[in-house]
């Protein structure tokens, strides 16, 4: 579900200009200026949780692309030898449903099988990986750039361009977010065969939160005695956003952009829930998840289980790397 | 700063009219109506239902129903009729020879599904909703507020690292999954916690009756008693989802005061730890903290729709989701409205906060 | 919400044949017809000697009752949903009522009028075509001590035809001319039209309490507001305590009415209705010990009552309902582009099949395509592997207990059969195994709602075509989408049944026990919006059948029409249906006595007058 709003900052941390660092080596000494980036990743690699974070991203989107070769969507799985309305658990071949005991176990079906149809739980996370990795990601990348910008902009211009815009984030902010999605879902009829129209709509409602954090940390930026400096200097005004500001204002930016993608992918189960989610032929985590419902009070715990372990690996993994950017970023963290 | 909250109060008024405009425009060019509800009734005539239309007057094009619900416009008369039979123009009060209608008169409208008039139906959902979400608030963000603190404090520790871990893991687990889950085991399984509504049926008269008010007065702890029961598990669902945001932001914030230049001061002085972690740092951390409370004010009115769905509680949220299944427009525009004029106040109150908190900022 | 949208359409469809048929049954036994219809060669039929004898009970308690949809609408005659038909059973009472055995036995009439008691006259007194004559019982008061007379008879028939009114079904009473009251308890109804759906016309409306308020008022529900419930008069079993809006509505016993079997004011002193959000968490409800009777409920629910240890909690009873693939008859060649009239799927992903020499690009306007469809599809497998066997199998639309159905043979499943109908009709299969003919390719759209069991079943049926070499297209689309009315979709909206935007189409519908309801649905002069006949149906032999029971009171010409419908809609595959629906609800047996189903329009709530708590 989308936070109701975006943290508005985390204290902005100003960064001292870049200058030269010493490293120490042993038998040696050398004089070596790191470039800010090669600091960050320095800072990021001592992070544990970060790295771990990389790594379960890594292997998310590793199963995403590759998953899909070995195992293939197929809509209709081969007829069963055991039909079972809810579905049979993991490595089971004969469930027996008044008692929930698996009376012949097998090794197939890794991570059981759904209700209905039967299809096969493992196929179906694999494949929804792609749509609900890429649906966060877009998604953030839409509201995160729609966001900054306009963020900026307002932040640092100030007085009627901030509070236009402002007022505009104030109509924007006051839409709830099943209104928007019933009024998508009417009037792009056939939006729900793809997954543009949830990404769309997770972006468009995203960017408020963004803008406002970006424009009170540019209000408090641009006070700063070096962005005065640099005006002093005659730096235009493009510039001192891009190249000034903006990268002192990262990191708060990074921890939200993390955050969002986390929201947009349990928010599309929750769209799904609704009944306004992409339609089942293209599997998401969400919709998985959402059409496990019924089954649950069966005694069908593999169904939801597994895809929502997926959610939550994808949350955990994009916010400590998100976590790990941020202190990456913060000059006052200790190594 | 007076000057400030002044224009932005007087902004305001224009911001809410754009909002309802917006809001109605869209809302009302989505086809399909109210009369959904005969839509699966072929022996229900095309007749019928343009009859249907024309008794609650939404047959009449968008800009007319809108300025009637307004109250710019008689609604006794065809048209955009600014004026009403007594030629005074229909803003004006009723007293006056004006009209009685619209939000200009205080005049919500009444339900299409029930009848019942919209403030009426709204009110008797405030309550609940107030109740569930605001508990539910206080105690998320005490736990955010104990959590971020420990974790900023014992920096990169275990128990950061496992804090981080739970909170992250309770932000991705979608509400609804939750709110089944929680149903299912401890009230179809174990069968200690009750599963829906407010108050035990078989116990109590409905909340918010007057009935439910003389029962309340005579059997205050047993009331009490039936509504903390009810209120556990969806005030577990909401707070396990919503701590996550908030703690890890008074981690950031924590640290960030841990790290000025007075606490180091502090901490040469000698002062115990505690002391220096609560009374300097705590306090000026939580200021940033106390400024985002403003803006998740419209969450408490809005946000809980999933849960008070699941768990039947009769509050706005639930009212929401209701009103959008049927369609019924007057209900769900005073909901909408309600709820705008509390986002347009939360961010004007986070805005003044901010410069209050943070004297760099100026507007 | 889906599921409430979904549920709140699924349930009007049900509504649909009470609101259809507020005749729960049809005409009268046969004997002493008009000398202008042949003398009767059957048996008669008595369709009023029901089996149904409740319990003796004890009077005290309450019961709860949980739905997991509310009900807003309290006057008889508007609502819309099930569960506002719940309601309207428990506090409303009409001259009959349709019993779980599908028999219909008189309630506020002393007997119901017959040929044979000469209160039923065709062709009738005057000009009229039908004359009825109603005996209401002796002594009959509203809720509030009021007497119940036919004045509020004939004030409910002016109310309904008045022109002012909206959203009612007018069927049946705007047949009548006038109604006189010789005497209170004397009803004479003068028809200008054999109307064979009399026994229906019958809930009377509050005169007394509804003669102040406009129509228009009415409309905005003036007097029907939840603060005015307890001030409305009922006439049948339960009166209105309280409404409370978003949590329950409370009916307490009305000491002026008695049962129509029993004789006797209702047990219960109390029902509550407690109304869920989720059908999910009303069924933990349940199984929690919440409410003692939950409804509403559809059959993939089934385990979950098994998985609780309650499954001897369940009430499931043979539904009205059916759920079947309405098969799009219209051949495309003149479609009016504005309406949609006479144009099958539109949808951009079939498009490329091209055009007929005669200009039609719907396959499904063959009927050796159709008839080739039937053998197909495996019916059993959609009933096994999706809804877990808990369904009967269906050949027909009409359920077997309706007293007018016939027996079909069943079509079996028989691919290779299916393939060599195709052959033979032209489908020649072409090298990437689907089937063209005469330039117009084997490709069509399934359509239905995003319902899992339909999304499953259209994924088994498009596997199952193109086995034989018709490429299908499931679209599962948003029930808004799919039952939009007639006024308000356009010709081009996904998968819109009213607009003919399909191929072929999945959902449920009902038949009924009043026969007259297929007039609508399979009259070539009933396409939309005049009528119901969404699938654009226009067979002669169907049109003669339906127009015969259209005319007619006659018992034995009914069946004999409709045995003659239900063999046509075989041959010519008329639609598929796949598989009766089951009523179900679940009841808490040890502690509510005198529960049956009914899957009549008069529903599960028919006979709360004799619902008793058990000590």
């Amino acid at each position: 579900m989308i936070p109701p709003n975006v943290p508005p900052s985390e204290e902005p941390t100003p960064s001292p200009e870049p200058g030269p660092e010493v490293e120490r080596v042993d038998y040696e000494v050398s004089l070596r200026s790191l470039s800010q980036w090669e600091l960050v990743w320095r800072k990021f690699r001592r992070h544990r949780l970060a790295l771990f974070g990389l790594g379960i991203l890594g292997f998310l989107i590793f199963v995403a692309l590759v998953g899909p070769i070995f195992l293939p969507f197929t809509s209709v799985p081969p007829r069963p030898e055991q039909i079972v309305i809810t579905g049979r658990p993991p490595f089971c071949l004969k469930f027996d449903l008044a008692s929930h005991v698996c009376t012949k176990a097998a090794l197939m079906h890794p991570f059981g099988e759904t209700g209905g149809l039967q299809s096969d739980v493992l196929m179906l996370v694999v494949n929804g990986a792609r749509t609900s990795l890429f649906l966060g990601f877009t998604s953030m990348a839409i509201g995160v750039g729609i966001g900054t910008i306009v963020g900026a902009i307002a932040g640092y211009l100030g007085g009627f361009v901030d509070n236009l815009l402002m007022r505009i984030v104030d109509i924007m902010l006051s839409l709830p977010l099943l209104f928007v999605i019933l009024i998508v879902a009417r009037f792009f009829k056939g939006a729900q065969d793809n997954a543009w129209s949830i990404i769309l709509v997770f972006g468009l409602l995203s960017w408020m939160g963004v803008s406002r954090l970006v424009r009170s940390l540019f209000l408090s930026i641009r006070e700063r005695e070096f962005v005065e400096a640099a005006r002093a200097v005659g730096v235009r005004d493009r510039r001192i956003i891009f190249k000034h500001i903006l990268p002192n204002a990262l990191s708060p930016i990074v921890v939200v952009a993390s955050l969002l993608v986390g929201a947009n992918i349990s928010g599309e189960a929750f769209v799904s829930f609704l009944g306004f989610g992409i339609s089942p032929s293209t599997p998401t985590w969400g919709n998985i998840l959402s059409n496990a419902l019924g089954y649950i009070a069966q005694g069908n715990w593999w169904w939801p289980v597994f895809p929502g372990l997926a959610i939550i690996l994808a949350v955990l993994g994009v916010n400590f790397v998100g976590d790990g950017l941020r202190d990456a970023f913060d000059p006052r963290s200790r190594e | 700063m007076t000057k400030f909250v002044v224009r932005r109060l007087i902004q305001a008024v224009p911001v809410l009219i754009g909002i309802s405009i917006v809001i109605y425009a869209i809302m009302l060019s989505v086809p399909g109506g109210p009369t959904q509800r005969f839509a699966n009734n072929p022996r229900i005539t095309q007749e019928q239902r343009d009859k249907f239309l024309q008794a609650w007057g939404l047959d009449q094009p968008i800009p007319v129903q809108y300025c009637r619900w307004m109250g710019l416009c008689d609604p006794n008369q065809s048209g955009l009729a600014f004026l009403t039979k007594s030629g005074v123009p229909n803003f004006l009060p009723a007293g006056i020879g004006g009209g009685t209608n619209g939000m200009l008169h205080g005049d919500l409208g009444y339900s299409i599904d029930s009848g019942e008039s919209v403030a009426t139906r709204i009110g008797a959902a405030a309550l609940p909703t107030l109740i569930l979400a605001g508990t539910a608030l206080f105690l998320w963000l005490s736990a955010a507020i104990i959590l971020g603190v420990i974790a900023a404090v014992r920096r990169y520790s275990f128990f950061d690292q496992a804090a981080t871990v739970f909170s992250y893991v309770g932000f991705a687990l979608p509400t609804f999954w939750l709110g089944l889950m929680l149903i299912l085991i401890f009230g179809a399984s174990l069968k200690i916690l009750p599963v829906s509504g407010m108050i035990d049926t078989r116990l109590s008269p409905p909340f918010g009756s007057a009935q439910y008010w003389a029962y309340f007065g005579t059997h205050s702890g047993a009331a009490i008693i039936d509504i903390l029961r009810h209120l556990i598990l969806p005030v577990i669902t909401l707070v396990v989802v919503s701590i996550a945001g908030d703690s890890r932001f008074v981690r950031a914030s924590m640290l960030e005061a841990l790290g000025q230049d007075y606490v180091r001061t502090a901490r040469a002085k000698g002062l115990p730890a505690r002391t220096v972690v609560f009374r300097h740092a705590l306090r000026n951390a939580l200021l940033p903290v106390v400024t985002n409370i403003g803006l998740e004010i419209p969450f408490l009115f809005s946000g809980a729709v999933v849960t008070e769905s699941i768990f039947s509680w009769p509050g706005m949220g639930r009212l929401f989701i209701n009103s959008v299944a049927d369609f019924d427009y007057t209900i769900l525009m005073g909901i909408l409205l309600i709820a705008s004029v509390l986002t347009v106040l939360a961010n004007l109150l986070a805005d003044v906060l901010y410069a209050v908190v943070d004297p760099r900022i100026k507007y | 919400m889906h599921k409430r949208l979904l549920g709140l359409l699924a349930s009007s469809v049900i509504v649909f044949a009470a609101c259809t048929s507020n005749a729960p049954a049809s005409s009268t036994e046969v004997s002493t017809a008009p000398a202008t219809e042949p003398p009767p060669t059957t048996n008669p039929i008595d369709i009023s000697n029901t089996a149904y004898a409740p319990a003796t009970g004890k009077t005290g308690g309450q019961i709860i009752f949980g739905d997991w949809q509310e009900a807003n609408e309290f006057n008889p005659y508007y609502y819309s949903q099930v569960t506002e038909a719940n309601v309207a059973s428990a506090v409303w009472a009409s001259l009959t009522i349709a019993t779980n055995d599908y028999k219909t036995v008189p309630d506020l009439a002393k007997e119901l009028p017959t040929t044979a008691n000469g209160e039923v006259k065709v062709p009738g007194d005057g000009s009229d075509k039908m004359t009825i004559t109603w005996t209401l019982k002796d002594g009959l008061k509203w809720s509030d001590g009021q007497p119940l007379t036919c004045d509020d008879f004939a004030f409910t028939w002016k109310w309904i035809t008045d022109p002012g009114q909206a959203g009612v079904v007018t069927v049946g009473w705007e047949s009548i001319t006038a109604i006189d009251c010789p005497s209170p308890t004397s009803i004479v109804m003068h028809f200008k039209d054999i109307y064979e759906g009399y026994l229906g016309l019958g809930t009377p409306l509050p005169k007394h309490y509804m003669s102040n308020i406009s129509i228009a008022d009415g409309l905005n529900h003036k007097g029907f507001k939840p603060a005015d419930m307890p001030n409305v008069p009922t006439s049948g079993a339960f009166k209105f305590e309280s409404v409370t809006p978003g949590q329950e509505l409370r009916v307490v016993r009305n000491d002026n009415y008695s049962g129509f079997i029993s004789k006797h004011p209702a047990y219960l002193d109390r029902i509550v209705w407690k109304w869920y959000g989720e059908e999910q968490a009303m069924i933990a409800g349940f199984i929690a010990g919440e409410v003692d009777i939950a409804t509403d409920l559809v059959e993939t629910d089934i385990p979950t009552f098994e998985t609780a240890g309650k499954k001897d909690d369940l009430s499931n009873v043979n539904s009205l309902s059916y759920e079947y693939l309405a098969l799009n008859w219209a051949d495309g060649t003149k479609r009016d582009a504005t309406s949609g009239l006479g144009q099958c799927s539109q949808n951009a992903e079939v498009a490329d099949r091209g055009k007929n020499s005669a200009g039609s690009p719907c396959p499904v306007a063959d009927p050796e395509f159709r008839r080739a469809l039937t053998y197909a599809i495996d019916k059993n497998d959609i009933a096994t592997r999706i809804l877990g066997g808990y369904v009967k199998v269906a050949n027909t639309n009409i359920s077997p207990d309706d007293y007018y159905y016939a027996d079909q043979t069943p079509a079996t499943l028989d691919p290779a059969k299916a393939q060599s109908i195709l052959d033979a009709a032209g489908w020649k299969v072409g090298a990437d195994g689907i089937r063209s003919k005469d330039g117009l390719r084997a490709k069509i759209e399934l359509c239905s709602t995003t319902k899992p069991t339909r999304v499953d079943s259209l994924k088994l049926i498009a596997d199952e075509l193109k086995g034989i070499g018709i490429e299908a297209i499931a679209h599962n689309v948003s029930a808004a989408d799919v039952f939009n009315s007639y006024n308000e979709a356009t010709a081009t909206e996904p998968c819109n049944i009213y607009r003919g935007n399909f191929d072929i189409a999945e959902f449920t519908t009902s038949s009924s026990v009043d026969p007259i309801v297929y007039y609508s649905s399979y009259h070539s002069s009933q396409f939309e919006p005049k009528g119901g006949n969404i699938a654009q149906i226009s067979d002669p032999g169907i049109d003669t059948a339906l127009d015969t029971v259209k005319n007619t009171v006659d018992l034995a010409t009914v069946v004999k029409a409709m045995g003659d419908f239900q063999k046509i809609y075989v041959e010519k595959t008329v639609e598929i249906p796949l598989f009766y629906r089951a009523q179900l609800d679940a009841v808490d047996y040890s502690k509510v006595g005198n529960f049956f189903g009914n899957p009549t329009s008069a529903g599960p709530t028919w006979n709360v007058v004799d619902w008793f708590v058990k000590s």
